[in-house]
């Protein structure tokens, strides 16, 4: 237990690092230094000590939209397996607990921004919901797919059904370890889940988080963003909870995909390790893929996203594929 | 139909040359004018000493590379049907001569403020429920000078799109007839700080026109590469906005690393970045030597080689692409009707390049064939742009690339003789820059007009938008790059 409490800490930690990673990777992309690594979590600090303005049209709903969003967000983070080991606490049906939880976080965020009365929040807020509701059918055909496969319905215990072999660093040696943990994903009817779940999990990064092509987090162009819009209001502290919970869920999404990735066998050491590389190597490739496209027409996302619901489909092919054999 | 006056780019004509019609005639002329395909280049009234107002109106003949001039006088309050309805390009105009002299033009469509913001806010309501508003502004979220903008919309659909200006007004006409007139220019290099080099050659040139002094050859070929320079920094500018606003990064980052080496050639010609203090009446105040002249062109080497290969990014992504065509559409008889110029009219099939049809300088001598293109669109105004600053690379190769002649730079100028009119016409990189300069019986500036490119093209902006998502009116916007300050006077 103890041990997944920090586990559970070096994730909080862990986010403001990878949202200063992008930044970092697409700052180098471009030809200059970039800001510090920790650069987010600077900002957290410095905001902390800010105070808030807030605007008189609003009501109570807005004041407590930022704490609801990170409580959420803390909450949902706390039935995800961190480092290929279980998470901090589970139960049957806990996916459908994380994806409600994280939905409520929205609620909270979207509420606020419309408490505003202002017409950029409103427009913000109305393209947020349609992308998430759009986001949302592609996770839960992904998760209930292999809730199926595998017979379990908490995302630990759906994790702890991936393949794993029976070498493990001392005896077979690294490279076996490998070989054969290739080979028993080669033959699991999990594959194909699994591959597709990365996919459409990276994709849900890029909506949940509000990243490129999907939104453009740098811009300061009002009528062009999803995300920022609904937060142009909070300031101070506020404005700091709301960062907060956005980068972790963009952690906890990335954590998601650590977690299909990672096998069962590594020692705790050497899955702390791999959980950080990998991270680690989702924050440079969203660094990448945002420095090198360019962002969506408006008219043109709802297609995008739509692609993950489609990639999502393949598992629930696979899936009747299965049931039929 | 009256004979109106035909006259020169840069040319000065003794005032009374400049036939005086009633203003009903003057009105009905230039409708007919309109028709035949002339341009309106000036349009404006100012107060005469027995308390009327003189109009005079200024059209351009492109295709014979000629002005016509004429006048009316009117009185304050005095009311005549307005052009606006037959020649819908006269709108600002017409706008802008109501709010200076109060000569009313009856049955304007939209006879709003231009530039007062204190006056009563005058916006159309959507009717019915499903349409609703956003306001704009005038604050705005980037470093950005202010406007307001009101969207009506539907969803994310655009219906129409109404722009407020004036926040920017500081009276710079008023200020021209304040001091000197020779010591005038740093006001004409503030009209638009993008466009110091376009207005200060154009207020210079007035002033020079009137005082007679000639120009070497040498200080016009400076004020051209200065010129030049400058449409080249700001379509860099343009450029890596754009690819900014679409999100795509080695845009932005690539044309605003050349623009540095732009700008910073430009400071070493004229010992300013943005090129102040370079142009003044009688010449061009710092030389050019040997190294200089090696250095801008090795400069324009280096620029063409990093240009191609960007350009091939941003032109051949098609993220980009999908980003920028068909989006924020003109077409070439909606560009027509709006009396849009420069950059914006070439993107919609209107080859309307005052280097190419109302020539000066050294353009004379080395004409231009204006950068076009037909579709309209966001794409075909970054082509444009693109296209230009080839060109003008082109134009600097041509005139440093063999040495540069010897001679004077500066000839210091005189009296500006009285009683004269005189309209000069620049190509800035936005496009057409027009000043008006009239002096009185005593020499003295009796007045002065601006009109910039802006003043001509903030309505296609309106009219590009409708139809388009609200989420593409940012790169639209930024395709137009149209002043405030430009505008706003």
């Amino acid at each position: 237990m103890s041990a997944a409490i920090v586990r559970y800490l070096l994730m909080m930690a862990v986010s403001f690092l990878m949202a200063g990673l992008i930044v970092r990777t697409k700052a180098v992309w471009a030809g200059r230094f970039g800001p510090p690594l920790l650069q987010p979590f600077y900002d957290f600090i410095r905001l902390l000590r800010k105070s808030s303005v807030i605007s008189r049209t609003t009501s109570p709903v807005f004041a407590i939209a930022p704490s609801a969003a990170l409580a959420a967000a803390l909450t949902a983070a706390t039935v995800v397996p961190i480092a290929g080991r279980p998470a901090l606490i589970h139960f049957d049906g806990d996916f459908i607990f994380f994806a409600y939880t994280l939905a409520m976080g929205k609620f909270f965020t979207v509420l606020g921004a419309l408490d505003t009365g202002s017409s950029f929040e409103g427009m913000g807020a109305s393209r947020e919901i349609t992308f998430t509701a759009l986001i949302e059918p592609a996770f839960f055909i992904i998760m209930g797919s292999m809730a199926m496969l595998t017979g379990h319905t908490s995302i630990t215990g759906i994790y702890s059904m991936f393949p794993a072999t029976a070498y493990d660093l001392g005896q077979g040696g690294f490279i076996t370890s490998i070989l054969g943990a290739i080979g028993a994903w080669s033959t699991s009817d999990l594959l194909i889940p699994a591959i597709c779940g990365n996919i459409v999990l990276m994709m849900s990064i890029i909506v949940e988080a509000a990243r490129m092509p999907v939104d453009d987090p740098t811009t300061h162009l009002e009528l062009t963003m999803v995300h920022e819009v609904m937060i142009l209001d909070s300031s101070g502290p506020d404005l700091a909870l709301i960062n907060a919970s956005n980068t972790i869920k963009m952690t906890l999404t990335g954590t998601l995909i650590t977690g299909i990735i990672i096998p069962q066998w590594v020692s705790p050491l050497a899955g702390v390790v791999l959980y950080l590389f990998i991270l680690a190597l989702i924050a440079v490739s969203i660094g990448i893929f945002e420095s090198i496209i360019a962002r969506l027409r408006m008219t043109h996302v709802p297609q995008f996203i739509l692609g993950a619901t489609s990639v999502a489909l393949i598992v629930l092919a696979v899936l009747m594929h299965g049931v039929h054999r | 139909m009256g004979v109106w006056a035909a006259i020169k780019n840069g040319v000065p004509v003794p005032r009374l040359n400049i036939p005086i019609f009633s203003m009903e005639a003057l009105a009905t002329d230039i409708a007919s004018h309109m028709k035949d395909g002339l341009r309106t280049v000036q349009f404006f009234g100012y107060p005469t000493d027995d308390n009327r107002h003189e109009i005079i109106a200024v059209l351009a003949d492109d295709t014979s590379n000629s002005l016509i001039a004429a006048s009316a006088l009117a009185q304050r309050g005095q009311s005549y049907d307005a052009i606006t309805p037959n020649a819908p390009s006269l709108h600002l105009f017409e706008r802008e001569l109501h709010e200076q002299t109060g000569i009313i033009p009856q049955r304007h469509p939209w006879l709003k403020p231009v530039r007062d913001t204190n006056a009563a806010p005058h916006f159309f309501k959507p009717l019915g429920k499903d349409a609703h508003e956003v306001a704009v502004g005038p604050v705005h979220a980037g470093i950005i000078e202010p406007g307001h903008f009101r969207f009506i919309c539907q969803g994310e659909e655009i219906y129409h799109l109404q722009i407020q200006l004036g926040y920017q007004h500081r009276g710079v006409e008023a200020l021209f007839k304040e001091g000197s007139p020779l010591m005038k220019t740093p006001l004409a290099e503030s009209i638009a700080g993008d466009s110091v080099i376009a207005h200060a050659w154009a207020h210079a040139w007035a002033v020079e026109a009137l005082c007679g002094t000639e120009i070497s050859p040498k200080a016009e070929i400076l004020r051209a590469v200065a010129l030049e320079l400058e449409r080249i920094a700001m379509h860099l500018v343009g450029l890596g906005g754009v690819s900014t606003d679409i999100g795509y990064l080695p845009g932005a980052s690539a044309y605003g690393r050349i623009r540095t080496a732009v700008i910073n050639t430009t400071l070493m010609l004229s010992g300013c970045r943005f090129g102040r203090g370079y142009i003044r009446p009688g010449g061009v105040l710092s030389d050019i030597d040997e190294k200089l002249r090696k250095h801008i062109l090795d400069m324009c080497d280096e620029l063409w080689h990093d240009l191609e290969i960007i350009n091939n990014c941003l032109f051949n992504n098609p993220g980009v692409l999908s980003r920028l065509e068909h989006t924020g559409r003109i077409s070439t008889d909606l560009a027509w009707k709006t009396g849009l110029v420069g950059v914006i009219a070439k993107s919609s099939g209107l080859p309307i390049d005052v280097r190419a049809d109302q020539p000066y300088g050294i353009y004379k001598k080395d004409r231009i064939d204006p950068a076009m293109l037909n579709s309209g669109d966001v794409y075909a105004r970054l082509m444009v742009r693109a296209l230009e600053i080839t060109q003008s690379i082109g134009l600097i190769r041509g005139w440093l690339g063999f040495g540069i002649m010897e001679g004077d730079i500066y000839n210091a100028p005189s009296l500006m003789a009285p009683g004269r009119f005189v309209v000069t016409l620049v190509e800035g990189w936005r496009g057409e820059v027009s000043h008006v300069l009239i002096t009185g019986n005593n020499s003295e500036i009796k007045h002065y007009k601006v009109v910039d490119a802006s003043f001509h093209n903030w309505l296609g902006l309106a009219l590009a938008v409708r139809t388009a998502g609200i989420s593409d009116f940012p790169v639209c916007n930024k395709s137009f790059d149209a002043s405030y300050a430009g505008h706003d006077l």
